[in-house]
């Protein structure tokens, strides 16, 4: 009678042991494993039916931050990214509003939009160049800010602080040599 | 029989004029919505790109002032359309939001008064991770650069000068008693649990 319940209670043992070493060794496994991507998705897209393209058009911006957009738009199609971008001067209903201005606050650019089902608010999003607190930047540093934007338009949010991706915020991604990097570009196509 | 007739030829006449308007009205209702700069869903969206500063020693040398005060009141609300001239705003433009803050030590600089006004992009309004609202009552740890409305922010009438948070949240720090937790602390390392004691922090401040 004592041997069997030693018997049972040593099994139990055995099995709370193992269960414990497969609980650790899942733990290790979610602790030392890479992530698979590190973009983030903000949630809301454009209808899948009018990437092709996705038409912008610039309302009385300085042509630093044209040009910055349009180097931009041409870096992220030369990418194996779904859909493209095509200017629209005249256009009273493009899918990218781009404007500028001195506006309060330390920011370089934003992008907004409305969201509805997932889709934005009249298939459209709008980026914001802050040309005062932009004007340090470089060139290529200007072109970099508007990729960054132009990831948000898609749909990408900010990344964590790691690695090199035009969606990390802030200068580091001014160091990383050709933007956007295939992180950025997985994130649009997994979208897409 | 006549009276009949004049009553269906009225009919007929508020339709003619009915028809028209209700068309038109629908006419441009679709047009609203679908025109631009993103109408037809309440809640804006945003996210922003701006410098990062990922230490108290960053934050410290790219301020003007760094102070830790209480927010008061909120003191005003304006759009900021990015200039002054009316003919160029296009688009919605950023709601702006004015705090008052009473501060209670000033780590760094120096203010005229202990009263500060401090100008952010509107969290309430705008739907963003980069931009939480200051609550009234909350005591908070600042990192301010100076902004004056007819050089950096043309678009604001509210006020000639006032502070703003350096890169929108990352220049906020809550306070908890002698600990200062950053609003963005993915900013300031891996770990979401970062939290600076307030003696470090001045002595980072004070050797800066």
């Amino acid at each position: 009678m004592s041997q069997d319940l030693n018997g049972t209670l040593i099994r139990r043992q055995s099995v709370t042991a193992a269960l414990l070493g497969v609980v650790l060794g899942l733990g290790m496994l979610l602790v030392t494993a890479p992530p698979a991507h590190a973009y983030v998705t903000h949630g809301c897209e454009y209808d899948n039916n009018s990437i092709d393209p996705i038409s912008y058009r610039f309302y009385s911006v300085n042509s630093a931050y044209e040009t910055a957009f349009k180097n931009a738009e041409a870096a992220w199609d030369g990418t194996a990214s779904p859909g493209y971008f095509s200017e629209h001067s005249t256009s009273l209903d493009p899918e990218i509003n781009v404007t500028d201005g001195t506006y309060t606050g330390t920011w370089w650019a934003q992008t907004s939009w409305g969201c509805n089902n997932g889709l934005y608010s009249g298939n459209e999003t709008n980026v914001t160049f802050d040309t005062g607190d932009m004007a340090g930047l470089t060139a290529t540093q200007k072109k970099i800010v508007a990729e960054h934007e132009i990831g948000h338009a898609y749909g990408l949010a900010d990344t964590p602080q790691t690695g090199c991706r035009v969606m990390r915020q802030g200068e580091y991604k001014f160091t990383c040599g050709t933007m956007p990097a295939q992180d950025d570009i997985n994130g649009v196509n997994a979208i897409y | 029989m006549t009276q009949a007739i004049s009553t269906r030829a009225g009919r007929r006449g508020y339709a003619r004029v009915l028809i028209p308007v209700l068309v038109g009205a629908v006419a441009a209702a679709v047009v609203w919505s679908l025109g631009p700069f993103g109408r037809g869903d309440s809640t804006v969206h945003a996210s922003f790109d701006a410098p990062v500063y990922s230490s108290v020693e960053e934050l410290t040398s790219a301020s003007d002032i760094v102070v830790i005060g209480t927010v008061t009141a909120v003191v005003g609300r304006e759009t900021d359309f990015g200039t002054n001239n009316l003919s160029e705003r296009v688009g919605d433009g950023i709601p702006v939001v004015f705090y008052e803050v009473e501060s209670s030590e000033v780590l760094k600089g120096t203010t005229d008064s202990t009263t500060i006004i401090v100008g952010n992009p509107d969290g309430e309004k705008l739907g963003s991770e980069d931009v939480t609202p200051l609550e009234v009552g909350q005591e908070v740890m600042l990192f301010l650069r100076a902004q004056t409305a007819a050089k950096d922010a043309p678009g604001i009438t509210l006020f000639d000068s006032f502070y703003t948070t350096l890169s929108l949240d990352n220049g906020i720090f809550d306070m908890d008693g002698e600990v200062a937790h950053p609003r963005t602390p993915g900013l300031f390392g891996d770990t979401a649990t970062v939290s600076f004691p307030m003696d470090d922090i001045r002595t980072q401040i004070s050797n800066g």
